[in-house]
């Protein structure tokens, strides 16, 4: 399973000029100035610490730290 | 017999989409369109035409910049497109020729390739010609993804235009074309591809690719020519997006200059994004060696060194 802060870790890994805190991990990454091109990387990271699979459809709804955490300990759970 | 680049000619379409506008109803702000995407026009060819018309038109301009060449001499017209008349049969090509009047001895084919057509088109075209014993070839970009993009799909509607673009291509040029690297990942297929007449495209796999494979193929391709990055004048990277410009420049050490981004106006053209860039610099005596890289689908990509033979 993933937490919060790992996947904040990942982010702030990938994205130029981010370090997220608590409050700010459900609040949607285009309002915090994160757009979805700077978010490849930190999906392409993501698959490789997990070994999960996005597919390219997936991606519109992960769209904050929280919502991401959800669909991957979903799928973690599923498989495991 | 050496086969090299004597000249470029272009063919935009005039009209267009609005990319601010666009931006907008998908909720994307100005800051995303310009330092992400790049384009704020995207051309599109007119209901009326077809690629062929596209191809014609680039001809046809190549021809009144070019005082030397003329219709009668050209020996091959290949023409890279995936978009082409009807289903492709019969081949794009074909329909120009008899539009163009070409004489009934050119040779005249088609390759399916993307956005790395104009690498792999110019190494088709020059091995030809040599093989063939051919003098002038003509090799057009004609790859109008308005056909096939969905309007509605932000992933894609906010990045293709319309072009075409036609090289000369014989002996005596400005640019002979030097060593040269492919590659072909099939198992990347479905990640850009046309889905029953809508192009889908999974970003970041694309952006993926050109990150990791793309880049090395350059590096590769320098270090067996004994070459650094320095000894480069320019890399004319396929214009997939500002951002995909700019990840590939982020891998090199030397200044971001080096990799020019002038897709504003054009978005991405698909295989006329190179030959675009290529068009205005071809006269440039300051330039020497440049690099061209083009990538996408299939996946695929090819890279090469030009040489500026003055």
């Amino acid at each position: 399973m993933v937490t919060r802060q790992e996947i904040s870790g990942i982010v702030a890994a990938c994205v130029r000029d981010v370090d997220l805190q608590e409050a700010e991990f459900g609040i949607p990454f285009g309002d915090l100035g994160i757009d979805s091109l700077s978010l490849f990387e930190v999906f392409d990271q993501i698959e490789l610490v997990t070994g999960l699979t996005f597919n390219a459809e997936d991606l519109p709804s992960l769209n904050s730290v929280t919502s991401i955490v959800t669909f991957v300990n979903g799928r973690l759970g599923e498989s495991s | 017999m050496t086969i090299g680049i004597i000249d470029v000619a272009s063919e935009i379409p005039r009209s267009g989409v609005n990319n601010y506008e666009q931006a907008n109803r998908f909720g994307k702000d100005i800051q995303f369109l310009e330092h992400r995407i790049g384009a704020n026009f995207l051309p599109r060819m007119s209901p009326e035409s077809d690629t062929s018309d596209l191809v014609v038109n680039a001809v046809q301009r190549l021809i009144e910049n070019s005082p030397r060449l003329e219709v009668s001499m050209i020996d091959v017209l290949v023409v890279v497109t995936q978009n082409p008349d009807g289903s492709g049969l019969p081949h794009c090509s074909a329909i120009a020729q008899e539009k163009l009047d070409l004489s009934r001895k050119t040779a005249a084919f088609d390759i399916s390739l993307g956005c790395s057509g104009y690498v792999y088109g110019l190494y088709a075209i020059s091995g030809f010609m040599k093989q063939a014993g051919l003098t002038n070839g003509v090799l057009v970009t004609a790859d109008p993804y308005s056909k096939i993009v969905d309007p509605e799909d932000a992933n894609t509607a906010l990045l293709f235009g319309d072009a075409a673009t036609a090289t000369w291509v014989g002996q005596d040029g400005n640019w002979n074309l030097g060593p040269s690297k492919f590659l072909t990942d099939g198992s990347g297929a479905g990640y850009l591809k046309n889905n029953n007449g809508s192009l889908f495209m999974d970003g970041r796999r694309v952006m993926s690719f050109a990150k990791n494979f793309v880049c090395a193929q350059i590096k590769e391709l320098l270090e067996e020519q004994g070459m650094t990055e320095d000894d480069v004048d320019l890399f004319l990277i396929h214009q997939g997006s500002r951002a995909v410009v700019e990840t590939i420049a982020e891998q090199f050490k030397v200044d971001p200059a080096k990799f020019p981004i002038e897709l504003q106006l054009t978005g991405n053209t698909v295989s006329s994004s190179i030959p675009l860039l290529l068009e205005s610099r071809l006269r440039d005596s300051s330039l020497q060696k440049i690099v061209i890289s083009g990538f996408g689908v299939g996946l695929s990509a090819a890279s090469a060194i030009l040489y500026h033979t003055e």
